[in-house]
């Protein structure tokens, strides 16, 4: 099944299908009382704070793992569309469902206006570029309160359970609101992952790539850089506007104090934590932010002293660990246990899995003949070995 | 006239702590292109070492609270040593990694050095002193008093600011111009391969920054500290304009990191003082957007010139 | 000098060198001819230690140092002028001089060999101050070759000088690497892909062919082999 793109396509839907038939066991009413085949409103509550959280992960490693570019404004993006969001519905009537797409397009269009300027920018000037764009948000978004209501914020009436799931039809069916908007944030969370697969599996994906390896060279290959570097910037805003715009219907409030800037620098912890480029990193990246302070109840259960101020130390500590033990990322700890996998496997799952290992796989899968004289000279092959610098450039 | 030059004047004073912490960012990512997020926090943490010597209760132990510029050396001692453990324990070992893995490392020491100074010194903020006079001459220097200079005034403590300022400044310039290790230190962070094959051992010169790093780190957050008072989160606004400086004077250029510093620090003050309703009579633009404007204008330089003031782009070879 | 034996080098799942073998008798030129992509480059980053052979030996005087950091190596007496040279481009001439003796103790030494260098490079003395990223391609290569002399190595190794370079400097060049080897008794290890100038002065000489040693022979042999003058010399 796995040799054809038809028989790959097939695959996916139904594993798309019978992950959401999975899903619904613990989270739904199907089965209440009965721990683990129902899950508390706590934990129903921090899944869906993953799947949101997932929904940005996957547009900011468009625009960071795979094209390069360092964001650590998302929060604003994500600010953009939790507003849009909920000044459509407070001060314009508009059903929830409608002003989500409209969230994310509007945010995308300002992602483009932020990338015009990003193209001179790069590396940390960039980094700190978009930085000051999340701290300047709450200051504007405080100031304009024509638009945007000033501090007191805007509250607006999460969406509930539509009447057939009110468990007339089967007791299966019934569902309370906090699972509802799990389910809710789910299928955006599930629609965005299958959009940023198609992105990057496609042309679009593949000159991401290309930029982010060499701007120059994939400029003499013909990719116009100035026009996916804006566009990486405008999906990957119009991801994080998603994002938001789901937000507001989840928590039902947004005030400048919604975005921090913390919250921004965390989005890009967490992708590098879950995996630069890569699907699968994005999703995990968000699982772990949102599953780290668990471990702050474990030490509790210890009763270790002074637990107190445990949260940021341990935070801090399992962060260290992470890079140090898998500077790639969870899903880059992944793709080199399926290294061990027979090929068709990896090709299909490759994608998924992400797109940093794919130099070093292409060579290995061609032993003798992809060395020798094809290695330009002056560059021999991928970096040496040796730690013989800081900087990238492994040439010597 | 006379408000303009007070705010320039106490602007260059902020302008000279975010500066310092701007240095001590610029020396480590000129030598390994990373951007250190837990600086603030490793130079709040050795302020609070500072204050315990003042306090005179170190590690719990009861000790004779120790003159200022003693605690003053012996703070920057343990800085160094911190910043070199440091380099040597938590960054090693990821070496050689992607550059934003290192900088979650640095996010993590960021989190940690927060929860370990709230831990042991609390969240209540404390009083730091300012260096204390020392009459020379029938002059008295530092102290608690004011200087006039024509119109306006200048309070001591942001005069020494600004002296220690300069004078690390220059001690940094003399280092890294004239002695053997700060060529070398300076060779390796230009081309490491090149400074293996001179027989200097890079790991050591890594360790060497990071340890001066943290000793600048450490006297901004001692200069900075009488101002906003030791707590935890005391540098966290530094930081940000910190960095803000640093890509302003280009990242890596420690004198652009000062200049930068010093630029952000009359901005800030300017608009904090001009756009107030007195001075400036639209609605959309006020004081407490000052912080928005400050980044408006590394913005804006930016456009002009990408890698800040001093920065030089780097030539690639293809 | 220095005795390499069968090495065989890797940079992650691409094997370079299939067991290389070659020896620099004291005060001789050696030179290492090949293609690009041979393994040239490679087998002077194992001797210097920018890089360990998977597998082989290399000795220098009798002691092996295979598995020698880069940076205790060049305190054994082997100085390697890299490819590309490697300059530090925003440091001075001078500056770059003084990094090379980096690690010496005797001030006067130094200060002797900074004066050989100017002999043999006068230009470098003009440009003492001038940054080395402003030299021309000829002068920088000088910078790089001085550089490598300030240490005082028993063991020179060149990594192709005469990369970029105009045939008239090139040619300069050769003639004072001769008279470095002539005067100062510096044994030379020596990468070109010029295979006629490299020749003219070596003794010795090694042709690479994809990681392993083709040809092993006196030069004066290689430059009347057929082979060797089809491939490499062109004629």
């Amino acid at each position: 099944m796995l040799r054809t793109a038809a028989g790959q396509r097939r695959l996916a839907a139904f594993l798309v299908l019978a992950f959401f038939l999975v899903c619904w066991i613990p989270f739904s009413n199907a089965f209440p009382g009965w721990v683990p085949l129902q899950f508390g409103s706590y934990r129903v509550y921090q899944a869906t704070t993953i799947a949101m959280w997932a929904i940005v992960a996957l547009g900011l490693n468009l625009l960071t793992g795979y094209n390069g570019q360092i964001s650590l404004g998302h929060g604003a993006f994500v600010a953009v569309g939790g507003y849009t969001s909920a000044i459509l519905m407070f001060d314009h009537g508009w059903p929830f469902w409608a002003t989500i797409p409209i969230a994310g397009l509007l945010t995308g269009a300002v992602g483009f206006l932020v990338g015009v300027p990003a193209l001179r920018l790069s590396g940390p000037y960039l980094a700190i570029a978009t930085l000051a764009l999340a701290l300047a948000t709450p200051q504007i978004l405080q100031k304009y309160e024509g638009i945007t209501h000033g501090s007191q914020g805007i509250n607006v009436n999460s969406p509930t359970p539509p009447g057939f799931l009110d468990g007339d039809l089967a007791h299966w069916l019934n569902l309370n609101e906090t699972q509802y908007l799990y389910f809710f944030a789910l299928l955006a969370a599930v629609i965005m992952a299958i959009i940023a697969w198609n992105i990057v599996r496609s042309r679009v994906g593949r000159a991401f790539v290309a930029i982010r390896d060499s701007e120059i060279a994939a400029q003499a290959m013909g990719i116009s850089v100035p026009r996916f570097k804006t566009m990486a910037f405008a999906i990957s805003a119009f991801f994080a506007g998603i994002c938001g715009g789901v937000y507001v219907q989840v928590v039902g409030f947004v005030s400048p104090r919604s975005f921090d800037v913390l919250q921004s620098i965390n989005y890009l912890t967490t992708i590098v934590v879950g995996g630069l480029a890569s699907i699968l990193g994005s999703i995990l990246g968000a699982a772990v932010f949102v599953l780290i302070p668990e471990t702050n109840s474990l030490l509790d259960q210890l009763h270790l002293p002074a637990a107190d101020q445990a949260p940021d130390v341990l935070y801090g500590a399992s962060l260290i660990l992470v890079m140090i033990f898998m500077p790639y990322g969870f899903a880059g700890f992944i793709r080199r246990l399926t290294r061990l996998q027979p090929p068709l496997v990896m090709q299909s799952l490759s994608d998924f899995f992400g797109q940093v290992g794919l130099r070093v796989r292409t060579i290995r899968s061609n032993p003798e003949g992809g060395s020798g004289g094809a290695i330009p000279p002056g560059r021999e092959g991928p970096r040496p070995h040796a730690s013989d610098g800081k900087k990238g450039d492994g040439s010597s | 006239m006379e408000l303009f030059l007070q705010q320039v004047l106490t602007g260059l004073a902020t302008g000279a702590v975010y500066g310092l912490v701007a240095l001590a960012i610029v020396l480590i990512y000129r030598s390994t292109d990373v951007i250190n997020f837990a600086q603030g926090q490793m130079a709040m943490f050795t302020t609070f070492f500072a204050w315990m010597l003042f306090d005179g209760s170190f590690l719990g132990f009861h000790i004779h609270p120790l003159h200022y510029w003693i605690a003053f050396v012996l703070t920057l001692a343990f800085a160094i040593i911190m910043g070199a453990v440091l380099e040597r324990v938590v960054i090693r070992p990821v070496e050689g990694r992607p550059i934003l893995t290192i900088v979650i490392v640095t996010l993590g020491l960021f989190a940690i050095f927060s929860g370990l100074a709230t831990w042991s010194w609390g969240g209540t903020p404390k009083a730091f002193p300012a260096p204390p006079e020392v009459h020379v001459t029938g002059i008295t220097f530092f102290g608690d008093g004011a200087l006039d200079i024509g119109p306006t005034v200048i309070s001591y403590h942001d005069l020494t600011i600004m002296v220690v300022a300069v004078g690390i400044m220059l001690a940094l310039y003399v280092f890294f111009q004239y002695t053997p290790i700060g060529l070398a230190m300076r060779g390796t962070a230009q081309n490491p391969v090149a400074a293996r094959l001179m027989g200097i051992r890079v790991g050591n010169m890594l360790t060497l920054g990071w340890a001066l790093s943290a000793a600048v780190g450490a006297v901004g957050g001692m200069m900075i500290a009488p101002l906003v008072l030791l707590q935890p989160p005391m540098m966290m606004g530094v930081l940000l304009y910190a960095f803000a400086a640093a890509v302003l004077g280009g990242m890596d250029s420690p004198p652009g990191a000062i200049v930068g510093g010093l630029i952000l620090g009359i901005v800030e003050n300017l608009v904090g003082t001009y756009t107030t309703k007195e001075y400036l009579h639209v609605d959309w633009f006020g004081p407490e957007m000052k912080l928005t404007a400050a980044l408006l204008v590394i913005v804006l330089v930016l456009m002009i010139r990408p890698t800040g003031i001093f920065g030089r782009k780097s030539l690639r070879r293809v | 000098m220095l005795r390499v034996t069968d090495i065989h080098a890797a940079y992650g799942p691409i094997l370079a060198l299939h067991g290389v073998s070659l020896e620099v008798p004291a005060g001789s030129i050696v030179t290492l001819l090949g293609a690009n992509g041979a393994g040239k480059t490679t087998t002077l980053r194992t001797i210097s230690g920018l890089m360990h052979p998977s597998s082989g030996t290399i000795e220098f005087d009798g002691r092996r140092i295979d598995r020698l950091a880069a940076e205790r190596i060049v305190s054994l007496g082997i100085s390697h002028v890299p490819e590309n040279r490697q300059l530090f481009a925003e440091l001075t001439v001078l500056e770059n001089l003084r990094l090379g003796s980096w690690g010496r103790r005797d001030r006067n030494g130094i200060r002797d060999d900074m004066e050989q260098v100017f002999q043999y490079f006068p230009i470098l003395r003009e440009r003492e101050k001038q940054v080395a990223g402003t030299l021309s391609g000829g002068e920088q290569q000088m910078l790089a070759i001085g550089r490598g002399l300030m240490a005082r190595p028993r063991l020179l190794i060149l990594d192709e000088p005469s990369l970029g370079l105009a045939p008239l400097v090139t040619r300069e060049i050769f003639q004072i690497i001769k008279s470095i080897n002539d005067k100062q008794k510096v044994t030379i290890l020596l990468v070109e892909q010029n295979a006629n100038l490299a020749l003219e002065i070596a003794q010795h000489g090694y042709v690479l062919e994809t990681g392993r040693v083709a040809l092993a022979d006196t030069s004066a042999n290689l430059q009347r082999s057929e082979s060797v003058r089809q491939s490499y010399l062109g004629y």
